[in-house]
């Protein structure tokens, strides 16, 4: 599961480069997710924009990561592509993370 | 002209052009070939990219759920079989398999919350079968021959631009 990881001013963006987060790496996503969090400052970016499938198993690997980076920091997401967007809306996941349209956008309103 | 005065010699592979089988094992990886195949033939069918996005989850939801709860007590994979029927107005699945009976309420919608509380943990899990309700019609499951046959249909829509196509 490849995922590079940038701390870009008071934010540490994560960017997935596999095009599929689904039942077969769910877990390798979840581990890599949370070595690449540890030590991370309070903001860290997922950024999906390569991701074009998720899968509820995907899914409840980010739900995790979130819940594993614990009170005072924040897990957001960005550039969601049609079939991950969809998934988040149908499961009400977009109402529960920041989501923004792309790494810029979020960055910018994160002040970087 | 051959082909004219045998009008039947061309029947058959149009209709296989509609209908797709496939075996595939209960493994992640072929599951993911499988979800590749049916792909390919939904676009073939004239699938846009909403009705892609939309098989590819509910097939995917359905798929993971049989190698995860219908051959769970299997020590290896267990064989799935689908068929994938493309008609004017959906996609129509049919998908066997020869593991354990899933619960009797299998069919019972489980709808997400519309808002989760920040005070309860909020949950990993439970949300294929929400997607599969969402997106799917005519839904229905029969246990036959020691065999679980899981049919829904997936409604098309067509020639819609991918969003990123046009850029």
């Amino acid at each position: 599961m490849e995922i590079h990881s940038h701390d870009i001013g008071d934010v540490r963006l994560l960017s997935v480069v596999d095009d599929r987060i689904d039942a077969a790496v769910a877990i390798a996503f979840k581990d890599r997710i949370r070595a690449l969090t540890d030590g991370a400052p309070a903001t860290v970016m997922l950024d999906l924009s390569a991701v074009t499938f998720i899968d509820s198993s995907g899914l409840g690997s980010i739900v995790a990561a979130m819940k594993q980076m614990g009170h005072g920091r924040k897990l957001q997401l960005a550039g969601l592509t049609p079939n991950v967007d969809r998934v988040f809306r149908l499961t009400r996941m977009d109402k529960v993370f920041t989501i923004h349209e792309t790494p810029e956008a979020g960055l910018q309103q994160n002040g970087g | 002209m051959a082909a004219s005065s045998q009008p039947w010699r061309n029947r058959a592979p149009t209709r296989a052009r509609y209908i797709l089988r496939l075996r595939l094992d209960s493994d992640e990886y072929a599951i993911r070939h499988g979800l590749e195949q049916i792909r390919t033939h939904a676009a073939r069918n004239g699938a846009d990219c909403t009705a892609l996005g939309k098989i590819e989850i509910v097939l995917a939801e359905v798929l993971n759920n049989i190698a995860e709860h219908a051959y769970a007590d299997h020590a290896q994979v267990g064989p799935i079989d689908i068929t994938c029927t493309a008609t004017p107005d959906s996609f129509r699945f049919a998908v066997l398999d020869r593991g354990a009976p899933p619960p009797a309420d299998i069919l019972r919608p489980r709808p997400m919350p519309e808002t989760y509380h920040p005070d309860t943990p909020l949950p990993e899990g439970g949300f294929g079968w929400h997607l599969i309700t969402t997106l799917s019609v005519r839904l229905t499951f029969a246990r036959k021959h020691g065999c679980n046959c899981l049919r829904f249909a997936v409604p098309i829509t067509r020639e819609t631009m991918c969003p990123k196509d046009g850029e």
